[in-house]
């Protein structure tokens, strides 16, 4: 018995060296791929910080959450950049289109704000649903969301990414959410407006709430904003 | 049966030890960890929650100073002076001298921390891995020094918990210099807390003692949560400190590592 796990042993050092020395390498040109590609992305992020005071990343303001700098893919599967939302007062929340409570009330909540402002208004107003199961939430998938929901594309838009910056947003929103074995998630229930440089100006938390506060703030915003 | 896996892991992992004096690429300061099943804290009784985790790679040690220093001085975006306030609060690295230099009371080779998720997770990028997730963390704190599995140690249980209970000494020592455990991965538990992939995975209300559940109207899913292990009190304790964190957020007691899948 002792013999054999000695020759075991030897066996299974042999290989592993073997095995080490291989993924040595290969780690070793990951490595420096990866370092290449995340290279350009710093430049292109830290080209345009000013110095001192109001410091601002591209054209984007310090409190801005645009400066995640991520791509994504519409309804329509056209690529927007989180910057192109930029300009815009925002109505903004992470759902996921299989959830089967909560997801359309957020949407029906954001339907309200929507119904209660004027055209005038709504002018400056986009309504952005990002996905939080890229997986399963592919352009369609969401344009049937969209549909379902009576969601009007001239002023929705519906978003899935990559997990990474899927978490990136949600860090920065204070959105906890957690996916469960059967494909759900667990997720916070947030409405955020977000200002027309991306700033976040009012968060609204939980379903079926007033409303009255976060159409004061978005009517004001607009207000200022002309 | 058991038996024999136990001394084969125990040889392939003294085999990464007899490696680790070659030139030091990411891989040698990292553990392997095989693939498990974590059982996280609180779950809906109803469904099968159980998270399988696949096998990777850990680092051996918490990120030091000295590594951060090096990733701020060739990233100035991640400077103190430089950073955004949304991706690290006012106190990001406050206790080192300036954007590129420690400080003479600085110890470079102790963890860093006042470091924001933000910031770990451009650190991870940038050398190639990532963070770990809260399942692949625990599943790695797990282990004491002679299991995969401590928590059926009562001993080790107190252990940890004697380290939680002590306030967070002025300066750190060098990484290494606390527990290591049946994976060689040290630090987990004694030094630092950290950071992790997905803390915000987290999900608790103000009212989150025995079994109240969450609320439904602020967070979405299942209605009733019972916790699996009330005996785990350390990693209710961590349970309980991630759901308070958030990605900016930075603390003298809070530092991270890295993880990487095996290709």
């Amino acid at each position: 018995m002792k013999k054999l796990i000695l020759i075991s042993a030897f066996i299974v050092i042999t290989a592993a060296s073997l095995i080490m020395i291989l993924a040595n390498g290969s780690n070793n040109k990951n490595t420096a791929d990866n370092i290449l590609q995340e290279k350009p992305k710093e430049e292109t992020k830290s080209c345009c910080s000013s110095g001192e005071g109001e410091k601002t990343s591209g054209s984007f303001t310090a409190n801005s959450i645009y400066q995640i700098n991520s791509v994504w893919k519409n309804q329509f599967g056209n690529e927007i950049n989180i910057g192109d939302l930029k300009g815009k007062t925002q109505v903004f929340a992470m759902i996921f289109a299989n959830c089967t409570y909560a997801c359309p009330i957020i949407a029906n909540d954001m339907r309200r704000i929507e119904e209660s402002l004027s055209s005038d208004e709504l002018k400056q107003i986009q309504f952005t649903l990002v996905s939080i199961d890229p997986e399963r939430d592919t352009p369609e998938k969401l344009k049937q969301f969209a549909k379902d929901q009576n969601l009007n594309f001239a002023r929705w838009q519906l978003l899935t990414g990559d997990r990474s910056d899927i978490d990136d947003l949600a860090a920065l929103l204070g959105f906890r959410y957690k996916k469960e074995n059967d494909g759900s998630f667990s997720h916070s229930n947030i409405i955020t407006i977000l200002n027309k440089e991306g700033e976040i100006i009012h968060q609204q938390v939980g379903l079926n709430q007033d409303i009255a506060n976060t159409l004061n703030i978005i009517k004001n915003h607009n207000k200022q904003g002309v | 049966m058991k038996n024999p896996i136990k001394i084969i892991l125990l040889i392939l992992f003294s085999s990464f030890f007899i490696f680790a004096g070659k030139p030091q690429t990411d891989i040698s300061r990292m553990s392997l960890i095989p693939a498990g099943i974590y059982t996280p804290l609180y779950v809906d009784d109803t469904t099968d929650q159980n998270i399988n985790v696949e096998s990777f790679l850990i680092d051996k040690y918490p990120v030091t100073n000295k590594e951060f220093l090096k990733f701020v001085t060739e990233n100035p975006k991640w400077r103190k002076s430089e950073v955004s306030k949304l991706f690290a609060d006012d106190s990001y690295l406050i206790y080192w001298k300036n954007d590129t230099e420690l400080g003479p009371d600085v110890n470079p080779g102790a963890p860093v921390t006042n470091i924001s998720w933000f910031a770990a997770k451009a650190f991870a990028n940038y050398y190639g891995k990532r963070l770990p997730s809260t399942a692949e963390w625990e599943l790695a704190a797990r282990a004491d020094e002679k299991s995969a599995n401590g928590y059926k140690n009562p001993e080790y249980v107190s252990k940890i918990l004697a380290w939680y209970s002590e306030p967070t000494s002025a300066s750190l020592p060098d990484v290494g210099s606390s527990n290591k455990n049946f994976y060689e991965v040290y630090d987990m538990l004694g030094l630092v807390w950290e950071w992790t992939s997905d803390f915000f995975n987290a999900l608790v209300t103000g009212e989150s003692r025995g079994n109240s559940g969450i609320d439904r109207n602020l967070f979405c899913g299942s209605g009733s949560v019972g916790a699996t292990d009330f005996t785990n009190y350390p990693a209710f304790m961590r349970f309980a400190f991630r759901s308070s964190l958030k990605g900016n957020y930075t603390t003298s007691n809070l530092g991270f590592r890295c993880a990487k899948d095996i290709k």
